[in-house]
């Protein structure tokens, strides 16, 4: 007979999911398009879809469906930024360094600190920046495997790979964060 | 203070980072990401009373739509008469050649009763 075991943190309502789970995709979001309305956009879309097609599913099975429509709208975003280049190839970016400014403002102003959360925060801003120096593909793989503790099978799902795929990217993923986090501070992890 | 000795494995501490990082996002940033899910809901819920609206009609439509062709067709039906239709002439009595003698009789016999009927009249 087969048992299901469910963790009993786990959100019985929509609500509770949603406010659960809303500032982890909305900073998996702002790690791949670097701008925080269209972070927030991708969110409210992912949000819409999931409430208005999938409501009546299971509540477990609700985190491997929003994750794979939030990816869905990622990447979509990425093929219409691609579209818009292509038109309107003559306006060109002016300002390259978005980006940076976008991330390291929702990290906190290391300056206001003591120094004891000084050494915190700059941690703090060398891992993140790790992230963003990881493929798009990495970055996804890492942070629905490490940081939101999917499966690999629901990983590879989400993101639409073979499940040895997810494997690689992660296996490549904490090799090159421990890089940049070795680099930065100077120790062995 | 380093990183070794506050937590073991990369994954641990890059997570302890973007948790940390969440926690201190601003506030008008929190604001406008439950502002996303509050429009996502509020979005939803209209969505899905306009889709009900509309699947009742898909239920309604084809029994109305049913119902008017029935009722046409019925009210078609019973007002419906049957013309009667002019008796066919017995192909003998086209073929078929009168005597002249008995057309003569024929006028006679008309003119008899035209000049009864005028008779009567003047009485």
């Amino acid at each position: 007979m087969l048992i299901v075991e469910h963790s009993t943190d786990e959100p019985q309502d929509m609500d509770s999911f949603l406010l659960q789970i809303e500032q982890k995709a909305y900073r998996m979001a702002l790690m791949s398009v670097n701008q925080h309305a269209d972070a927030i956009d991708l969110l409210q879309d992912s949000m819409l879809k999931l409430v208005v097609n999938y409501a009546h599913k299971p509540p477990q099975e609700w985190k491997p469906l929003f994750y794979r429509i939030l990816q869905n709208r990622i990447r979509d975003w990425h093929r219409q930024q691609k579209v818009k280049q292509l038109l309107f190839f003559w306006k060109a970016n002016n300002h390259p360094d978005d980006a940076t400014e976008e991330w390291s403002s929702y990290v906190g102003d290391a300056k206001e600190l003591p120094d004891n959360r000084l050494d915190a925060s700059q941690q703090q801003d060398t891992a993140l920046k790790g992230l963003a120096e990881l493929s798009e593909k990495q970055r996804q793989c890492f942070l629905l495997r490490s940081w939101e503790g999917m499966s690999v099978a629901d990983t590879a799902d989400i993101m639409g790979c073979s499940q040895g795929s997810v494997k690689t990217h992660y296996f490549r993923a904490v090799h090159k964060l421990r890089s940049v986090l070795e680099d930065a501070h100077d120790i062995t992890i | 203070m380093t990183l070794q000795s506050k937590s073991g494995t990369v994954e641990q501490q890059i997570n302890a980072r973007l948790d940390q990082a969440n926690a201190a996002l601003p506030e008008s940033v929190k604001q406008d990401i439950g502002a996303a899910r509050l429009n996502a809901q509020a979005k939803a819920l209209a969505l899905t009373q306009k889709r009900t609206t509309v699947r009742n009609w898909h239920f309604t439509l084809p029994a109305t739509f049913t119902s008017v062709g029935v009722a046409l067709a019925v009210v078609v039906l019973v007002s419906y008469k049957q013309t009667p239709l002019i008796p066919v002439l017995p192909a003998e009595l086209l073929t078929l050649d009168v005597p002249l003698k008995d057309l003569a009789l024929l006028e006679d016999l008309e003119f008899a009763d035209w000049l009864a009927e005028q008779q009567e009249v003047l009485l």
